[in-house]
C-alpha cells in the first residue's frame, strides 16, 4: 500500500501495547502459552481433562475457551505450577483446538440465498478445511515445527520428524485431501488449507451472484465432498506413520460451537457414537442450544455415559467462591500485592449471612450495632415490615440474644432484604402515593468480597473486568485495604450497565411486520420485565420474608419471550437452576427454573439470592396488572444510572 | 477541505482516493441518490445533479413519511428514474441492472459518476460502493457526496438491534486468519451506549473509536453523552477525532490505523454515527478485503423516522480503480 499523505495519518506502533484496563479478557485472542502464564485450574478441569469426550456447557465468558486451550501441546509446555505436573502426567493424548468464527456463522446462516443448495455444502467445505488446518498446527508442533515464542521447558508429547519423512507426510496428505502443495513440507500444506479457505470465499461469492442472478449452478470441485472425520483419520494415520510412533489418542477441541452452522453442531453432538475411537470430542457449548434436542433420542450419546458434561456455571453462588479465591490470590500476586484473604482486601458484605461470622461476631446483632439499625431503620420506614416483626414478636433490642434459636436465623436471613429495602424503598409517608424507589443514589451496596463474588458468578472474564478495574482505581486513590466500597460498588455499577448494553445488542429478528404490531421486544425488554417484576415484590411491595426471585418457564410463556430468555441465558444474563437430576444442556427452557444473574439483579436493586420460584407468565402478570413498571424510576438504579 | 485537495491515497487493492471539491467540475453520466423521509435527500441532486446525462433515484419501500411525497415530486420533476425497490436482492438486482446498462452505453470510454450518500442506509450503500469499485466495467470515477445535516437532537432509542453482522457478504470477512485476535474500529454516533454493546458483543482484543466533530457544534457534546460509560477511561490515544466536513482525511486516518492493524488483527469496522465514517469504512473495508469486515448494528426499520434538513454545505470524496 502506498500512503501519500502526512496529514492525518494515524501512528500505529508495531507491539500494541494495551492498557490494562482494556485488555482483552477473552481467551480467545491470547496464543496457549499466553493463556497458561495466567492459568488457574479450576476443579472442573481435571475432569475435563480425562480422555473421554466431554461436552463443557457454560455461557459467555465462563472460561470454556481458557479451559480447552489449557488441554493442548504448547500450553502445557508452557505452564509451570504445582498443578503444571499433575497435567502433562494426565493428560496423554494430543490436542487439537478448532475455534468456531462467528463470521462464518453467518457467511452461512444468515446472508446467502436461503435456496442454494451449494451453501450448505461450502459451509461443511469450510468446516472440515478449517479442521485439517488445526490438526496440521498440531502436527507441526509435535514435530517441533513451529516457529516457538519462548523456549519449552516442558516438552509433551514431542515427536521426532526427519524431513524425508516430512516431505513424504506432505506429499500424502497433499494427495488425500485433493490440495495443491507446491512445497512439501507441512508449513505447506497448512498454507494450502489457507488457500483453500480463500478458494471457498470466492465460490460462495460466485453462488451467491448466480442465485441472485436466477443462472444455473455452477459444478463444485471435488474437495467441497471430503468429510473431516475421514479425512482426520487419514491425515492422523499418515503423521504417526511418518513420525514413527504409536497409534495414540488425539482430543478434537470444538470451542464456541453455538456460533456453529446447526448442522455441523448438530452432527459433532452426536459425534462419540460414530467415530473412530482414536478421537475424543470436547465441545464447548453456551447452555442453550434447540439442536440438544438431538440429546434427547434414544440412540444418542447419552450424559454420563457416551460423554461427560461439566457446567461451568454456579446456580448457587457459593459454590464459584473457591475458584473466586484462587484467582483473586493469583490477581494480588501477579501485582506484587499479600497474598491477603478476600475479606481483608474487600470488606465484609451487608448480604453476607456466613453463619460462622454471626456466631463469632454475636455483637453484630447488638442493640446498636449497624445492623440492628438498619433493621431499626426499616421498621421505621416500612409499616409491612414493622408488622411481620410484631406478628412474630421480634425485639429489635434482644436480637443478639436468641443466636441459636430458629428465630435468630430467620432474622439473619432477612438482612439482605432489608439492606435492598432500606437502600432503594420510599418511606411510606403517604399512603396515596405509589411505592417509588428512594431518591437518593444508590449507596455501595454492591461491595465486600461476598458481593463481588456473587456478582461474577464465578465467570472469569467477569471476575478479571471487575476486580482488575477495582485494583486500577485503589492503586489510582494510593492502595490500602479494605479497597473503599464506593470504588467497589463503582466497578459493579459499570461492569453491570455494560452487560446491559451487551444484552440490548445481542441481535433479534424484528421485521416490518413486528414493528406493526407494536415495538418490538430484545433480550433487554424481557429482563428487564422480569427485573422489575422481582424488585416490585422484593423491595416496593409489601414485606415478605420469603419472596419470590426466580422463575420457571410455564406453558403460559408466549413463544417470542422463551426464545428471547435463550439468548439471554447463553449470554449469562439469566442462570439455569436444574434440580438435582436435572439436564445440564438444554434444548428447551420450558418447565425449567432460572434466576437473573446477579449482576442483572444488582442493576435492578435485588440482592443476590437464590429466592422461591414463581411461573413466568405469573410473575410478569403483575406488572400488567400494576403498571408497577412505570411508577419506578430507574435511572437511580446502579447499573443504570 | 482544501487542505487536502492535493494528496491522495492509493490503496493495494488499487482504489485511488481523492477529496472532492465544490467547485471541481461536475459533467456526470450518471447522478445516483436516495429517495427517502429527509429534506436533505434532494439537496445534493438540485445542487449537481442538472449537468447528469442520466438520474436516479432509489425508493425506499419502507416508512415512505415526512419528506418522501415531496422528494419523489422533485425527482420525477427533475427528470430521475425513480425505482423503487426493497432492500436486499430486490434493489441488487435493479441497481446492478441500471449500473451495468450505463457501463454498456458508455462503451470505453471512462464514466463518471456521482452519488449522493446523504440519505442511503448503510446496506445500500455497501453494495453501490462495492459494485461501482470492484465489479463495474469501465473502471468509473465516482464521486461520493454528502449533504451534512443540522441539529436534531437524539431520540431516546431503546429499540432492540436487529441487524449485528456485516453489511453485506461481500464485507464480511472470511475466517482464513481466525487464530488471529479481533481489533474493533467503532465510529460513535449518538444513540446511548451503542457502541459500548457492540463493544461488548465482540469482545474485542483491542478497540479504537471515531468520534464525529464538525460544523455543527451541538453533536459533540451528545455524542459525548451517549458515550459516556464507554469514553470513561478509555486510553486517549485510541480516541480519534475527525472532522465530517474533511472526509478525506477521515478515509486516510482509518486506512492508516486498519494498515497499522491489519497483520496482527483481523478488523472489524462498525460505522456508527455520520455516513462520512461509513463510506470510509467501506472504502477501507475493500482497500483490505478480505482481511477486514465492516458491520452494521441498527434496529432496522423499527427505527423512528427522523428529518434531517440539509445544513448547507456539500463535502465528498473521488474515487476510483486504478
Amino acid at each position: 500500500m502506498g500512503c501519500g499523505v502526512s496529514h492525518g495519518v494515524v501512528i500505529v506502533s508495531a507491539a500494541f501495547e494495551l492498557p490494562s484496563q482494556f485488555e482483552t479478557f477473552n481467551a480467545r485472542s491470547l496464543r496457549p502459552d499466553e493463556v497458561a502464564r495466567t492459568f488457574v485450574p479450576p476443579e472442573h478441569f481435571w475432569t475435563i481433562a480425562k480422555p473421554s469426550h466431554t461436552m463443557i456447557v457454560g455461557p459467555r465468558g465462563s472460561g470454556k475457551t481458557t479451559l480447552l486451550k489449557m488441554l493442548q501441546q504448547p500450553a502445557l509446555e508452557a505452564w509451570h505450577g504445582e498443578d503444571a505436573g499433575r497435567a502433562r502426567r494426565q493428560i496423554g493424548y494430543t490436542s487439537v483446538f478448532i475455534p468456531t468464527d462467528r463470521s462464518w456463522q453467518i457467511r452461512f446462516g444468515g446472508v446467502g440465498p436461503a435456496n442454494s443448495d451449494a451453501f450448505p455444502r461450502l459451509g461443511q467445505a469450510a468446516f472440515s478445511t478449517h479442521v485439517l488446518r488445526a490438526l496440521v498446527g498440531a502436527f507441526r508442533h509435535r514435530s517441533g515445527r513451529t516457529v516457538d515464542l519462548m523456549i519449552h521447558r516442558f516438552p509433551h508429547r514431542r515427536a521426532q520428524l526427519s524431513g524425508k519423512a516430512e516431505r513424504e507426510l506432505s506429499s500424502t496428505l497433499a494427495g488425500a485431501w485433493r490440495l495443491p502443495v507446491s512445497v512439501p513440507t507441512l508449513a505447506g500444506v497448512h498454507l494450502a488449507l489457507t488457500e483453500r479457505l480463500m478458494e471457498i470465499r470466492m465460490l460462495a461469492l460466485q453462488v451467491e451472484d448466480r442465485t441472485r442472478h436466477q443462472l444455473p449452478a455452477t459444478e463444485l470441485p471435488e474437495f467441497v465432498y471430503l468429510t473431516f472425520v475421514e479425512a482426520a483419520v487419514l491425515g492422523v494415520e499418515a503423521f504417526e506413520t511418518a513420525a514413527n510412533v504409536g497409534s495414540g489418542k488425539w482430543a478434537m477441541l470444538f470451542d464456541e460451537l453455538e456460533l456453529a452452522p446447526a448442522a455441523i453442531r448438530t452432527e459433532l453432538i452426536s459425534a462419540p457414537r460414530s467415530v473412530d475411537d482414536r478421537f475424543i470430542f470436547k465441545l464447548s457449548l453456551s447452555p442453550f442450544s434447540k439442536e440438544l434436542g438431538a440429546l434427547e433420542r434414544p440412540d444418542a450419546p447419552a450424559p454420563g455415559h457416551d460423554f461427560v458434561s461439566v457446567q461451568l456455571s454456579y446456580p448457587r453462588k457459593e459454590d464459584g467462591y473457591g475458584f473466586c479465591r484462587a484467582l483473586l490470590s493469583q490477581m494480588l500476586r501477579a501485582r506484587n500485592l499479600s497474598d491477603v484473604p478476600a475479606e481483608e482486601v474487600f470488606g465484609r458484605s451487608v448480604f453476607s449471612t456466613d453463619p460462622v461470622a454471626y456466631r463469632k461476631g454475636k455483637s453484630a446483632y447488638g442493640p446498636d450495632s449497624a445492623i440492628t439499625r438498619d433493621y431499626k431503620e426499616l421498621s421505621r420506614r416500612d409499616e409491612s415490615f414493622r408488622v411481620y416483626l410484631d406478628e412474630r414478636g421480634i425485639d429489635l433490642n434482644n436480637l443478639h440474644e436468641g443466636s441459636h434459636s430458629q428465630r435468630a436465623a430467620e432474622v439473619r436471613k432477612l438482612r439482605a432484604l432489608v439492606a435492598v429495602r432500606n437502600a432503594f424503598r420510599r418511606a411510606d409517608t403517604d399512603e396515596h402515593k405509589p411505592q417509588r424507589l428512594r431518591s437518593r443514589k444508590a449507596p455501595a451496596l454492591y461491595a465486600g468480597a461476598d458481593a463481588l463474588f456473587a456478582a461474577v458468578e464465578g465467570n472469569p472474564r467477569l471476575f478479571i473486568g471487575i476486580i482488575g478495574g477495582i485494583f486500577d482505581a485503589a492503586t489510582g486513590a494510593g492502595w490500602r485495604y479494605p479497597i473503599s466500597r464506593p470504588i467497589q460498588s463503582r466497578e459493579v455499577e459499570r461492569a453491570s450497565h455494560r452487560f446491559l448494553a451487551l444484552l440490548r445488542t445481542i441481535p433479534v429478528i424484528s421485521d416490518e411486520g413486528a414493528f406493526q404490531q407494536g415495538r418490538p421486544k430484545g433480550v433487554l425488554d424481557v429482563i428487564r420485565n422480569i427485573g422489575e417484576a422481582f424488585r416490585k415484590e422484593i423491595v416496593s411491595g409489601p414485606f415478605d420474608p420469603e419472596p419470590f426471585g426466580s422463575f420457571t418457564v410455564d406453558s403460559h410463556s408466549a413463544e417470542t419471550t422463551v426464545d428471547l430468555l435463550g439468548l439471554a441465558l447463553n449470554s449469562g444474563g439469566i442462570v439455569y437452576v436444574p434440580d438435582p437430576d436435572g439436564a445440564e444442556v438444554l434444548s428447551s427452557l420450558r418447565g425449567k427454573r432460572f434466576r437473573l444473574s446477579y449482576l442483572v439483579a444488582a442493576a435492578y436493586g435485588l440482592p443476590p439470592r437464590l429466592d422461591k420460584a414463581v411461573s413466568l407468565s405469573r410473575l410478569l402478570s403483575t406488572l400488567e396488572h400494576s403498571g408497577a413498571s412505570g411508577d419506578v424510576d430507574v435511572q437511580r438504579l446502579p447499573g443504570i444510572n | 477541505m482544501s487542505t487536502f485537495k492535493d494528496f491522495r491515497v492509493s490503496t493495494d487493492m488499487g482504489l485511488s482516493v481523492n477529496p472532492w471539491t465544490v467547485g471541481a467540475k461536475a459533467g456526470y453520466d450518471l447522478m445516483i441518490a436516495a429517495l427517502g423521509y429527509e429534506e436533505r435527500a434532494t439537496f445534493a441532486a438540485k445542487q449537481l445533479g442538472y449537468s447528469a446525462s442520466r438520474k436516479i433515484a432509489f425508493g425506499f419501500m419502507h416508512r415512505q413519511v415526512l419528506h418522501f411525497k415531496e422528494n419523489m415530486d422533485w425527482f420525477f420533476k427533475a427528470g430521475f428514474e425513480v425505482i423503487e425497490a426493497k432492500d436486499g436482492e430486490e434493489f441488487e438486482l435493479a441497481a446492478e441492472a441500471a449500473l451495468k446498462s450505463q457501463s454498456r452505453a458508455a462503451g470505453d470510454r471512462q464514466i463518471r459518476v456521482c452519488v449522493d450518500i446523504s440519505s442511503f442506509s448503510r446496506q445500500r450503500l455497501a453494495f453501490l460502493t462495492s459494485f461501482l469499485l470492484r465489479h463495474m466495467e469501465g473502471k468509473p470515477i465516482v464521486d461520493f457526496i454528502y449533504a451534512p445535516s443540522t441539529f436534531a437532537p437524539p431520540q431516546e432509542d431503546d429499540l432492540p438491534i436487529s441487524y449485528c453482522e456485516p453489511v453485506t457478504s461481500e464485507f464480511g470477512a472470511w475466517p482464513v486468519g481466525s487464530d488471529l485476535p479481533t481489533a474493533l474500529i467503532c465510529g460513535l454516533g449518538y444513540e446511548r451506549d451503542r457502541a459500548l454493546g457492540v463493544d461488548e458483543y465482540l469482545d474485542a482484543a483491542g478497540s479504537w473509536l471515531f468520534f464525529p466533530t464538525g460544523p455543527i457544534p451541538e453533536f459533540v457534546p451528545e455524542v459525548r453523552k451517549a458515550n459516556a460509560e464507554l469514553l470513561e477511561g478509555f486510553p486517549l490515544d485510541r480516541v480519534i477525532y475527525y472532522d465530517l466536513a474533511t472526509p478525506f482525511a477521515t478515509f486516510a486516518r482509518l486506512q492508516s490505523l486498519v494498515s497499522g492493524l491489519v497483520d496482527n488483527y483481523r478488523p472489524v469496522l462498525v460505522p456508527l454515527g455520520p455516513k462520512p465514517f461509513a463510506l470510509a469504512t467501506l472504502l477501507v473495508g475493500l482497500a483490505h478485503s478480505p482481511h477486514v469486515s465492516v458491520w452494521r448494528v441498527s434496529a432496522g426499520q423499527t427505527e423512528e423516522p427522523v428529518d434531517r434538513p440539509p445544513q448547507g454545505d456539500l463535502v465528498g470524496l473521488t474515487v476510483s480503480r486504478e
